[in-house]
């Protein structure tokens, strides 16, 4: 079903077009909570609430022009940057029970491993400020362009586009002095 | 936004480069740093596996009267075998069920093996409004992130409509004690009093504490106006606190003039050894009667001064 069609259509209370619209956008969510909480299971939970968020403000939503995924992000990012907030508060680490039965997915091992190395990359961010880093990973991992980007965090594209070459200056400032990181070879 | 400062060419570029990353492109050899960091990132994301149980739950033995609206949760392993279902919007609403219970978790979707309690993992998303697992208990005392290892009671949770199911319990935690393991809901201590609790502390004054020149008697002290609940809690009263037995002020200093059996309205102090800080209430607001009498103590006390 084309997007488009498939938010008229939840908006009319079809619950099969909700569902497939959280399906849609359900993965994208995810990713660009992971990269920005930098933990799966926060990002699950975000997910979670950002696809709550998105149904119950599917009402409100007029198309005059702006993409549905800028509509949707402009979501996630207001809720990833409170949550980024509590945690800021949050004396607490969450962190996931991992199972003792054998499982076809990663392993405990291969999962912090992966962690460890995920933490690694998204630590090369924290040198951004708030409002780069959430451009540059909305472009990046969510696949947004610049003017959805722009419309999502209710910045003008230029700004945007300003906003995120400033962000890469930084990354490359930081890299030549960690070239490992960039290119996966031992960083520690 | 200093948007004029920047060479335009190199937003430009920089532009170009992220339409093409977000577009799933690999960097090329010579590309920068930036580029191939961006673009190692982004593939490590993706590794991440997504969560795709996109399932709705019900529990139809829960009265929607009694249920509260949990619209989203993730269903997780407690450490006790018992699962975990926690309202991701606000973590603050926790659910600690027995497998049996949460399996009986009524799962549609796609994932449903992947959902129900019995795995170690996977999401409940019910956008619908629907009464899903859970009631409205009543908020007991979490424990505090880290906090003191004092016991404290109230931990165990309430009851819950579901045979089995204890709600408000937490998983133990290092440095958070309580009796409950979190799933069994052991009832732990009273928060707040109970009926036969001491609910209300009387205050009696004791000899020689404040009296008030000219007063007689004195009604009981400032708790005596409150009155038990069946709560244990202590409330004001709206009916005037019975009178209290005469007491007999201590001999010494005090000792009182003659005046009305009734102490006069005024603030009493409680710190003993004080001097009397009573201020008498103007003399207008009096009786004709004992504004007399007040006035001849007055003449009195200034002639034994003067």
């Amino acid at each position: 079903m084309h997007l488009r069609a498939c938010v008229q259509q939840a908006q009319a209370g079809d619950a099969t077009a909700v569902g497939e619209l959280i399906a849609h956008f359900r993965p994208r969510i995810f990713r660009y909570c992971l990269s920005r909480l930098g933990s799966a299971e926060l990002a699950e939970d975000m997910t979670q609430e950002v696809s709550m968020a998105l149904v119950s403000a599917l009402p409100a939503y007029e198309d005059r022009g702006v993409p549905f995924a800028a509509f949707v992000f402009g979501i996630a990012s207001n809720k990833v940057l409170t949550m980024r907030r509590t945690l800021a508060r949050r004396v607490e680490d969450a962190t996931a029970d991992l199972p003792e039965r054998v499982e076809p997915a990663p392993g405990p091992a291969e999962l912090a491993e992966q962690d460890d190395s995920l933490h690694d990359l998204l630590g090369q961010l924290d040198a951004l400020p708030e409002r780069q880093r959430d451009v540059l990973l909305l472009r990046v991992v969510s696949g947004l362009s610049a003017e959805e980007v722009a419309a999502a965090l209710d910045l003008t594209p230029g700004n945007v586009r300003v906003l995120q070459h400033r962000a890469l200056a930084t990354l490359r400032g930081r890299l030549a002095t960690a070239p490992a990181v960039a290119t996966g070879g031992e960083a520690r | 936004m200093n948007d004029e400062y920047e060479n335009v060419d190199e937003l430009a570029a920089d532009d170009a480069l992220l339409d093409h990353l977000a577009a799933g492109g690999a960097p090329t050899a010579g590309d920068d740093p930036a580029t191939a960091f961006l673009s190692r990132l982004v593939a490590r994301v993706e590794a991440v596996p997504v969560p795709t149980a996109t399932v709705r739950a019900a529990n139809p033995r829960v009265p929607a009267a009694r249920a509260t609206t949990v619209y989203s949760c993730s269903v997780r392993p407690a450490p006790v075998g018992a699962a975990v279902i926690s309202q991701a919007a606000s973590r603050r609403h926790r659910l600690f069920v027995p497998i049996a219970a949460a399996a009986a978790v009524a799962v549609v979707g796609t994932a449903a093996a992947a959902a129900t309690a019995g795995s170690d993992r996977g999401s409940v998303l019910h956008p619908l409004n629907t009464w899903i697992f859970g009631e409205d208990a009543p908020r007991t005392h979490a424990p505090h992130p880290g906090g003191s290892t004092s016991p404290r009671p109230g931990h165990g949770g309430s009851p819950s409509s579901i045979p089995g199911v204890a709600t408000g319990g937490d998983a133990p935690t290092p440095g958070v004690s309580g009796p409950s393991q979190g799933v069994e809901g052991a009832p732990g201590l009273p928060v707040s009093g109970s009926p036969s609790g001491p609910g209300v502390t009387e205050v009696v004054p004791a000899a020689g504490t404040s009296r008030t020149p000219g007063a007689g008697s004195q009604p009981p002290s400032v708790a005596a106006g409150s009155v038990p609940t069946p709560s244990g809690a202590a409330e004001p009263s709206h009916t005037p606190p019975a009178m209290g037995p005469p007491v007999t002020p201590p001999a010494g200093w005090g000792s009182p003039p003659p005046g009305p059996a009734t102490r006069p309205p005024g603030r009493p102090t409680t710190t003993p050894g004080n001097r009397p800080t009573t201020k008498p209430a103007p003399v207008n607001a009096r009786d004709p009667s004992e504004r007399a009498a007040v006035r001849q103590t007055q003449l009195a006390g200034r002639s034994r001064t003067g």
